[in-house]
């Protein structure tokens, strides 16, 4: 609150602004661990140094060499800290697999908060440079602010230099509408955060570490209640990032545009985590060659894509099989495209009224199922899960889905309502005798639903 | 109507929704805030109401009526039965006046309040009607090495007094930032405070509307209980003797000082302060770590006792009951809550008598 008030008493001097923002975010990281503050402190160096010469470069070969200094140093500290393990044990495993003994170091290491999102945030500005679409900041505060501005910092939105640059490097407005709709994804965010995604957690918990026991169809309402949370969670943590943008004077990318009424697998990467999909999709897929070099290479570049994706998620092959279950589904569905019948291609583009409810729900079972990679602790978790889906109950069974449709309930609504609108911010727009009554319920609800012992959000540690 | 529905639908998830900030005046957005705080508190306020007559936590509730009965009193008790929650179902204030002379109080609240609530209602008691004739103490064995906790400032914000009351009683809450505004988020928003019970009635209202229903305490402040879980009773077993077997005794610094102040206003109001062991399962008592531990406690309080000669530790050996006469280890039954007073008394008489001048 005190850096918010003197933030707005610095205004209109931007410059001032930023080097409090700077001071701030790197406080904020600091405080995580002030290690790896210097970690930060490299990757920002680095790239702002490699974005200086690959524009000033001369010849080709300098360029190259000072990108894959950039790539080289990024990838290699992201590499480290987050998968030294993960494939030091995946070597052990595979060479014991043909009988011989595996002596291999593990290491302790801490994940630094955040570093898949910088990571990616910094190499965008390189490659950006590089492709000649970007010309890189002089100033080293600014781009230090671009970096590390701590709003998005631990867990996105990723931003572009394109977008977020111009607006550290030019004054900004702190207007009432910025401000109002700041405060209202504040609040929003929390609400799906505090009140949605943390108690919709314990059935997600008593069903994924009981799963042994339960029946079929519990097995589904774990999985939707996974659904549920991640979306919340995640969601929650991206507007309450950019409320506090807002607030600032900054805008952020929208990064969930209600992904659970996706009509197909393109749809859904199209409305949910678009910083991350869009970013995959810019500087893997389209560099792999995309869609443009025939119907196979299309498939291969979105099976590579989605399974480097699936693996940024996290060091285990849980993640990289949900990425890789992701990228057979946009395969699938690209040859259903090609070559399903005509009819089928017409329907989706029509979206005809139950044609195109039948599709979000199949869609939405699908991404459901894709959550059990995503959540289960083994291999042998997720083959049980897959083949024990079903329609049998338990004793738990009423328990859960009552439990699950409470808190889901609110934020079904809520969506149903942002769709028909097709405005993320219609609540805002409400009249004043409705507004007021939802904002302050929204508040009663975070202060009596939220658990006080609430788990940190689920991609601080990606 | 149907095509327009249909078409509402189509449009609705054929694209993909966007942000659309609505221009708006400071005004507007002063009143947002202002208003969702109005809001806010209008449902803190109704929370507050609500739980005044419908409290389904059953600590928060015992403290709010054991200070009410007490306010009630217009003339000193002779026997002031204090302490935590075993003896809030575990004396019965009749039997005990049948057995000794006088009228008795059972004011017993929650162990998390730990000695602190015994010496405020002494003083409390002092400043209403004047000291009480004698003063019983009875606590479980594991609340004299408990510091302060969120639990005890949650509870303690149950007190039905104002904060300068409060503040006014010894020992002091010695608090730090974090604890001051945790007491004051229990004091004035029971939508904090009380969220678990509000959120069960909310969730499940026949449930907590039976379970209110079952606070029954008779106007002389005894609770009779009735109900066991077995299950529950063997977990409980079990930690009691892991704690045991993992800990010596120790006072902590906040039972410390309660006890030195309830020893300066016994001296000052000349009234005895009986301490006295909880009802106990016979099965833990029969566990030799735990029996080193009670011995620890007892040799502590009775070093303490020696201070002073208004102090008397009563009851080397805890009075210990079966399973069935128990709701766990330490809490009693209706039925074994009569023998437990009646042996209580008789102890008590047998100290008096002993300890009585000789002429």
């Amino acid at each position: 609150m005190g850096v918010y008030a003197l933030y707005v008493a610095l205004q209109p001097r931007y410059r001032a602004q930023n080097w409090l923002l700077l001071i701030a975010s790197y406080g904020f990281y600091g405080y995580w661990d002030v290690r790896f503050l210097l970690l930060l402190l490299v990757s920002t160096g680095v790239d702002y140094i490699a974005g200086l010469r690959i524009d000033r470069a001369t010849g080709e070969r300098s360029r190259n060499i000072w990108l894959a200094l950039s790539l080289t140093v990024n990838l290699s500290v992201l590499g480290f800290f987050k998968y030294f393990n993960f494939f030091i044990d995946s070597f052990a495993s595979l060479i014991e697999n043909f009988g011989w003994s595996a002596n291999v170091p593990s290491l302790s290491i801490i994940l630094p908060v955040g570093i898949s999102f910088y990571t990616f945030q910094t190499l965008s500005y390189t490659l950006d440079i590089y492709r000649r679409d970007l010309k890189p900041v002089s100033s080293f505060l600014d781009f230090a602010l671009f970096v590390s501005f701590f709003p998005q910092l631990v867990a996105g939105p990723i931003e572009r230099a394109a977008t977020l640059l111009p607006q550290i490097t030019t004054p900004r407005t702190l207007s009432s509408s910025q401000i109002n709709a700041g405060l209202y994804l504040i609040l929003w965010g929390y609400f799906k955060k505090l009140v949605i995604a943390d108690n919709v957690a314990d059935v997600v918990d008593e069903v994924f570490e009981d799963y042994l026991e339960l029946g079929g169809l519990d097995l589904w309402i774990g999985a939707v209640a996974f659904a549920v949370q991640i979306y919340g969670d995640f969601s929650g943590y991206s507007d309450i990032a950019r409320g506090i943008a807002k607030l600032l004077g900054f805008d952020l990318i929208v990064n969930f545009k209600l992904p659970y009424f996706a009509r197909n697998p393109s749809d859904f990467w199209a409305r949910w985590h678009i910083s991350l999909s869009t970013w995959f999709r810019d500087y893997v897929y389209i560099p792999l060659g995309g869609s443009r070099q025939g119907e196979w290479a299309t498939y291969r570049n979105l099976m590579i894509t989605m399974t480097v994706c699936g693996l940024w998620h996290g060091a285990a092959w849980n993640f990289v099989l949900w990425g890789v279950f992701h990228g057979l589904l946009l395969v699938g569905y690209h040859a259903i495209q090609m070559h399903g019948p005509h009819r089928f291609k017409e329907l989706d583009l029509r979206f005809n009224g139950a044609w195109g409810l039948a599709s979000i729900f199949i869609m939405l079972g699908l991404t459901t199922i894709g959550w059990i990679f995503f959540r289960a602790s083994s291999v042998a978790q997720i083959t049980y899960m897959l083949t024990h889906l079903g329609t049998t109950i338990s004793d738990e069974t009423l328990e859960l889905i009552s439990d699950l449709l409470f808190f889901s309930l609110p934020l079904f609504l809520m969506q149903i309502y942002q769709a028909m609108t097709q405005d993320l911010l219609v609540v805002t727009k409400l009249n004043p005798w409705a507004r007021i009554p939802l904002y302050g319920l929204m508040l009663a609800w975070i202060v009596l639903f939220s658990d006080r012992d609430s788990a940190e959000f689920i991609y601080f540690q990606f | 109507m149907l095509s327009s529905v249909t078409q509402t639908i189509n449009n609705a998830f054929k694209h993909l929704p966007q942000e659309a900030i609505k221009p708006i005046k400071r005004k507007e957005v002063w009143i947002n805030v202002l208003g969702a705080t109005v809001v806010l508190m209008l449902c803190n306020g109704f929370a507050d109401l609500f739980l005044n007559y419908l409290n389904s936590n059953r600590g928060y509730f015992l403290v709010s009526l054991k200070w009410k009965l007490l306010q009630e009193q217009t003339q000193p008790v002779d026997w002031l039965v204090v302490g935590d929650s075993s003896c809030n179902q575990g004396v019965i204030p009749e039997t005990l006046m049948q057995q000794l002379n006088g009228n008795a109080l059972n004011l017993c609240t929650v162990g998390s309040m730990l000695t602190l609530d015994d010496v405020w209602m002494l003083q409390q008691h002092i400043h209403h009607v004047g000291p009480p004739r004698q003063v019983v103490i009875i606590h479980v064995y594991d609340i004299w090495h408990r510091e302060l906790e969120e639990e005890t400032l949650a509870h303690l914000a149950q007190i039905p007094l104002s904060d300068d009351e409060i503040s006014a009683f010894e020992p002091a809450l010695e608090l730090d930032g974090g604890k001051q505004v945790q007491l004051f988020l229990h004091r004035s928003l029971p939508l904090y405070a009380a969220h678990r019970s509000l959120e069960e009635w909310i969730r499940e209202p026949i449930e907590s509307f039976r379970e209110s229903r079952e606070f029954i305490v008779t106007k002389r402040g005894f609770m009779p209980r009735s109900e066991t879980n077995l299950a529950l009773f063997q977990r409980d077993v079990r930690n009691h003797l892991k704690f045991v077997s993992r800990n010596a005794f120790k006072l902590s610094d906040i039972n410390q000082r309660s006890l030195m102040h309830l020893r300066t206003l016994a001296d000052q109001h000349q009234f005895d302060v009986y301490f006295a062991a909880a009802p106990l399962y016979e099965g833990l008592y029969e566990d030799r770590a735990f029996r080193r531990y009670f011995r620890q406690m007892q040799r502590s309080l009775a070093d303490f006792a020696a201070t002073s000669d208004r102090l008397h530790v009563i009851l080397n050996r805890p009075i210990t009951f079966e399973p069935e006469d128990m709701q766990n280890v330490d809490h009693l039954k209706a039925p074994a809550a009569e023998v437990y007073t009646r042996r209580l008394a008789e102890a008590i008489a047998q100290h008096q008598s002993l300890n009585r001048p000789k002429p």
